[in-house]
């Protein structure tokens, strides 16, 4: 029998008792979409929280905090040696590294100062890890310098009348009517230096040139108050402080303390090491490489792989759970056909009868659970989806009555990936087939003598 | 073309404790040559419907064989003999069998549409059928809405509608009027005459063994007389 008929069949077939079928079709498609808007509500978490963590990290990013000693008197500090052998790695793309100053720092610009924190950047690594500036350039030359995203928004006019709480607002910038009226891109700003020597504290400023200005944060809690600078400009604060990376000399320090501070950083240490793989794929390896190699590392792939194991095991969870509304609706199927089978035993004795093959018999009643399995899937996958967009409407409504908040991004609860729609259509059409076995097993065994007699 | 060599069977009757055989043949052997029509006659009882569910397979015999077409066809499965029927053999019955739930155009079709035939050489062959059962005005009725000759005709298109060189025939003529049985049987005459189809007819109409090339007649399920018919 061609499938062509065999679908022309099991359409005659159907229509002989609509309302039944209809039924049927109805309580798969509610075990269906019940299943899927379940299982979707662990889909959006996820997506919701992988989303979060990937917002403000490069997913290729691996940090290096450190490494293990394995000889005494060996540094657990990144040592320059330590980037050039990441650099030679085949799977890294770029390394970057920065030296943060130890020493408070003040930025001065015409009347206004603020605070922030100065590092050492090799500009032309950061370049190749893919920093984006939101207006400017790269420096190029030694005093040039990048500066963070609210940078201009932290200085402020210094004088006694004012205290924190006045000038600063809640997010911790200074308040608009403080301000500067113009922004620090292209502007020659000051860092200034304080170290104790002799036995008074001297203040020493450097002239920087201003030509990026780094992007905004991806939070909105987040400020971006750093200013990168070259190693020149560090060799200068050194030359002045007399110490490694800037460090300042508190008055109480003891002699050893001092000359400790002093020796430093003739083999420079890194702080904030970012080793950049080449793609997504490169990054296990790459991590495990390093692992191997005893450093201390952390890639955000390593926190989705964990990430990723807890929410298969709900969405498991819930797929079972979900499966337990599919199974029910399974009893009608198998109902529907049990009657559709003893209904037409006649018909099927006098196709036996006249050579219909058994196994075409069975086809055609598995086609049929099959179909009402198919039909089911499709009504319960547009309902999932309606239900869906209903969930994620009413969520933030929800929220705001119930806990007076709004929300600042939009979450998305339940999200169905086009994957689970279709596990979902053929675990149904799977569901519905495995209902009719036995009714179709049933129809193959009728006695044509008994079916004709009208026995049966 | 049918050949049964020392065919016995027998049913089991009462519950398992308290069975007992029911000897319904004994002992039968018979030839069927191809291009006869065979009747088989014999009263109620006799054992004349379950010799033809034997040729047909719906039954499998207690001892004996049967050869039909030069196959032996005794121990075949019921997938093989589902084969064998939609190819080999066409079947009329008393109460006609007709799907009520199909038109008479869909029932001649039926065995096609099992066989996987061509929905163009269906419609032509069905087409043909109707025509040569003279049920052209008829092919959208369903059964209930057809008179018992017509029903008949539309259950003999179908077992003819695969041109099987063998029609086993239950009782054809038992529900139908005279003039229609004499429809029939002028049919069956003209079908075997002009396509040498060989016919095994059941019945105890001696109209319709006044067809026949030759009478089987069975009596308490043993094989009382075969004798060919004079004159047709």
């Amino acid at each position: 029998m061609k499938w062509k008929d065999r679908f022309q069949f099991i359409r005659q077939n159907m229509q002989k008792n609509k309302s039944r079928v209809f039924m049927t079709i109805l309580a798969t498609s509610i075990g269906c979409a019940f299943l899927i808007v379940l299982a979707s509500v662990g889909f959006g978490a996820q997506r919701f929280i992988v989303n979060d963590i990937m917002q403000d990290r490069a997913v290729t990013e691996i940090t290096v905090y450190g490494k293990q000693t394995q000889e005494e008197g060996e540094s657990p500090e990144i040592t320059k040696d330590d980037i050039e052998s990441f650099k030679s790695l085949e799977t890294v793309k770029a390394v970057s590294h920065k030296i943060q100053l130890r020493t408070e720092t003040e930025i001065l610009y015409d009347a206004y100062s603020g605070g922030s924190t100065v590092s050492v950047v090799d500009f032309q690594s950061e370049k190749e890890t893919g920093m984006k500036l939101s207006s400017g350039r790269m420096p190029q030359s030694e005093n040039e310098v990048l500066i963070g995203y609210h940078l201009d928004q932290l200085l402020y006019k210094k004088s006694d009348e004012q205290t924190g709480d006045q000038i600063f607002n809640q997010n911790g910038l200074v308040k608009e009517e403080y301000r500067m009226d113009e922004g620090l891109l292209n502007k020659t700003v000051e860092i200034e230096v304080e170290q104790y020597k002799g036995d008074e504290w001297i203040t020493e400023t450097f002239p920087v040139e201003v030509v990026g200005i780094m992007e905004e944060p991806a939070r909105d809690w987040q400020v971006s108050s750093d200013i990168y600078i070259s190693e020149a400009v560090l060799t200068d604060i050194e030359a002045f402080t007399e110490t490694a990376y800037g460090a300042t000399i508190h008055p109480d320090m003891k002699t050893d303390e001092v000359e400790t501070l002093q020796a430093e950083g003739k083999d420079r240490v890194y702080n904030d090491v970012q080793v950049i793989a080449g793609n997504m794929e490169q990054v296990e390896n790459l991590s495990q490489n390093l692992k191997d190699e005893g450093y201390h590392i952390y890639s955000v792939t390593e926190e989705l792989d964990q990430i990723n194991i807890v929410f298969a095991v709900v969405k498991v969870g819930l797929i079972i759970v979900g499966t337990i509304a599919l199974l029910i609706a399974s009893i009608g199927i198998y109902n529907t056909m049990s009657m559709a089978v003893t209904e037409r035993t006649q018909d099927i004795g006098i196709m036996k009868a006249i050579g219909g093959h058994p196994k075409m018999i069975r086809s055609i009643f598995l086609m049929e659970s099959g179909y009402i399995g198919l039909m089911g899937a499709f009504v319960g996958v547009a309902l999932a989806y309606l239900v869906s967009v209903g969930i994620n409407m009413l969520l933030p409504l929800v929220i705001q009555q119930v806990f007076d908040q709004t929300l600042e991004e939009a979450i998305q609860l339940s999200y169905i990936p086009p994957y689970l729609a279709l596990v979902c259509v053929a675990l149904s059409i799977g569901v519905a087939m495995l209902s009719g076995l036995k009714p179709a097993r049933k129809a193959t065994r009728i006695d044509v003598l008994s079916a004709l007699r009208r026995d049966v | 073309m049918i050949k049964v060599e020392n065919l016995s069977h027998s049913f089991f009757v009462g519950k398992k404790n308290n069975r007992q055989e029911v000897s319904v043949l004994k002992d039968i052997n018979l030839e069927v040559g191809e291009g006869e029509i065979v009747t088989i006659v014999g009263r109620s009882g006799s054992g004349k419907s379950t010799l033809l569910n034997l040729m047909s397979g719906y039954i499998k015999p207690t001892e004996g064989d049967i050869f039909i077409a030069d196959k032996r066809v005794t121990d075949y499965k019921e997938s093989a003999w589902a084969e064998f029927r939609a190819d080999r053999l066409g079947f009329i019955f008393q109460s006609f069998q007709l799907i009520p739930s199909m038109t008479a155009y869909q029932n001649i079709e039926l065995p096609m549409v099992m066989k996987g035939v061509s929905v163009k050489e269906r419609k032509q062959r069905v087409v043909e059928m109707l025509d040569k059962v003279g049920l052209n005005d008829y092919q959208n009725h369903y059964p209930s809405e057809l008179s018992g000759g017509q029903q008949q005709r539309v259950s003999v298109a179908r077992a003819l509608i695969v041109q099987p060189p063998i029609i086993l025939a239950d009782e054809p003529t038992g529900s139908l009027d005279q003039e229609t049985e004499k429809e029939l049987l002028d049919f069956i005459q003209k079908l075997n005459r002009e396509e040498n189809i060989t016919f095994v007819i059941i019945t105890h109409d001696e109209e319709v063994a006044r067809v026949a090339d030759r009478t089987i007649r069975l009596e308490d399920g043993r094989l009382a007389a075969d004798r060919e018919v004079a004159v047709r």
